[in-house]
């Protein structure tokens, strides 16, 4: 029995040179999938112990990174993200709003002139807020190619779908990080709301709620 | 090589910007913008505000090192047997050394199963002819017994077919995957025909790594293994984990279990 043991222990004998560093990554990416720490943190533990069990699958040489971020998205949609279809009528709800938001924000351009307020004033937590209001699987995309650098093909891999469904994600991913971005730039008056149209033309809470939490200050 | 119109331009900027084109194709994108001002603004916009955004998403997030110590300990001691074995002949005591030895195997044994342990140990309660607790066939009843003795609402399936019935319940327990505790269980058996079915349910949340689902029965999830000439049906219903095993054909048990649903 022992023998079978240490047999599968030389199988494992470079996890945790390669799979182990990439912890913090995996919990960056946990903390957007679950936007909560306590969560985060159990879904990198089980997402590492299923690599640990699964490692004789992974083929050395390839991105340790993307591989990992299979497992763990595969964890968090079968532990956390169950009642899909429910989800994703909610979420296809959602995208419409925004992108006829994002057609109403971005009417105006934003001037060369006033980039410096505009990021010193929102780029900052507004962006990881904005990428947290993203349906999941726009999440995903921006979370895997702008904070993780993983190709197209990759992506496709982790999220399991099609290059071009990865494109066509992350296209609108970010139209819609930039209509929030430039909806909380109207709010503090950075920029102006285009002409005849205001964000108030839009039933949204929560910019409501921020709204008046600016003007009363 | 065809001139791009701006419409695609636009529709396809984030390959572009991504660097995920070729040269050919990067040209023909390079050339449209050398001569559309309109694209050129579009593009300069957008490439502005991803620069500004990226630094913000890659800033890092650490774990706390208290989590990060756990986890790593949780993968060493699963994955470190033969330097456990050198610190072992380093103390050379005999004592210590069977300590250590069934330290590893206890640690090693959920993470390095040949089946996962979750389906062994079901099996395991399913094939012990252990006693129940509450001897009913009305689902109703043993959900009211376990009522107060576990920690979750428990939810008996109702099984929608003639054959089944219930012969009773009793409390269980189902072991952390990642830690010697365990967390109670409701173990209610079935006869179906001259087969007897158990359904083992808890909650699943930190117990078991849900396995990939194999197979979806009424549009629901599942993981059916096989293992000791039984079937074990693994699946969720809201927070709860459904385990059902028998030595049915597969395809009957997951009718039964279809009928649940």
């Amino acid at each position: 029995m022992f023998s079978r043991l240490f047999k599968k222990t030389e199988d494992h004998a470079d996890f945790e040179e390669i799979a182990m560093p990439q912890a913090d990554a995996l919990y960056g990416a946990a903390l957007r999938m679950t936007r909560d720490p306590t969560q985060a943190e159990d879904l990198v533990q089980e997402t590492l112990m299923r690599a640990y069990r699964f490692w004789h699958r992974f083929q050395k040489g390839t991105n340790i990174k993307a591989w990992l971020f299979r497992i763990q998205t595969n964890v968090f949609i079968n532990r956390y993200h169950k009642a899909q279809t429910e989800q994703k009528h909610r979420d296809d709800r959602q995208v419409d709003d925004l992108l006829q938001r994002y057609a109403v924000t971005t009417q105006n351009y934003l001037p060369p002139e006033t980039r410096e307020e505009f990021l010193k004033h929102i780029i900052g937590d507004e962006v990881l807020r904005a990428l947290d209001e993203l349906p999941f699987e726009f999440r995903m995309a921006v979370l895997l190619a702008d904070m993780h650098d993983l190709s197209y093909k990759e992506i496709a891999d982790v999220l399991d779908c099609p290059v071009g469904t990865v494109m066509s994600r992350l296209h609108r991913a970010r139209k819609l990080l930039q209509a929030k971005l430039f909806e909380y730039a109207v709010e503090r008056g950075i920029i102006q709301a285009p002409e005849g149209v205001t964000t108030e033309n839009v039933a949204d809470l929560d910019a409501f709620r921020r709204r008046r939490k600016v003007n009363e200050a | 090589m065809s001139a791009i119109e701006c419409g695609e331009f636009r529709k396809f900027i984030d390959p572009y910007i991504d660097g995920e084109f070729d040269d050919a194709e990067r040209a023909m994108f390079d050339a449209h913008l050398a001569v559309c001002p309109d694209c050129r603004r579009y593009f300069d916009q957008r490439a502005w505000l991803q620069n500004a955004v990226k630094p913000v998403l890659k800033r890092p997030n650490h774990m706390s090192a208290e989590v990060k110590a756990r986890l790593e300990k949780n993968i060493r001691a699963a994955g470190r047997p033969i330097r456990a074995r050198r610190a072992v002949r380093r103390f050379a005591s005999p004592a210590s050394a069977v300590v250590a030895a069934g330290a590893i195997f206890l640690l090693v044994t959920p993470l390095t199963g040949f089946k996962p342990s979750v389906v062994d140990e079901v099996l395991d309660q399913h094939c012990q002819q252990m006693p129940v607790e509450v001897p009913t066939p009305a689902a109703q009843e043993l959900d009211q017994w376990f009522a107060g003795k576990l920690p979750f609402e428990m939810r008996a399936p109702d099984f929608r077919d003639g054959r089944v019935s219930l012969l009773g319940g009793r409390l269980s327990r189902i072991r952390h995957l990642s830690s010697n505790a365990s967390a109670p269980a409701a173990h209610l058996i079935y006869s179906v025909g001259s087969h007897k079915m158990s359904v083992l349910v808890f909650d699943g949340r930190g117990v078991v790594p849900f396995e990939e689902p194999d197979t979806h029965v009424r549009g629901a999830p599942m993981r059916v293994h096989e293992a000791r000439g039984h079937q074990v049906a693994l699946y969720r219903r809201g927070d709860l984990t459904y385990a059902v095993t028998s030595n049915l054909p597969r395809g009957q048990m997951l009718d039964l279990i279809g009928s649940t649903l």
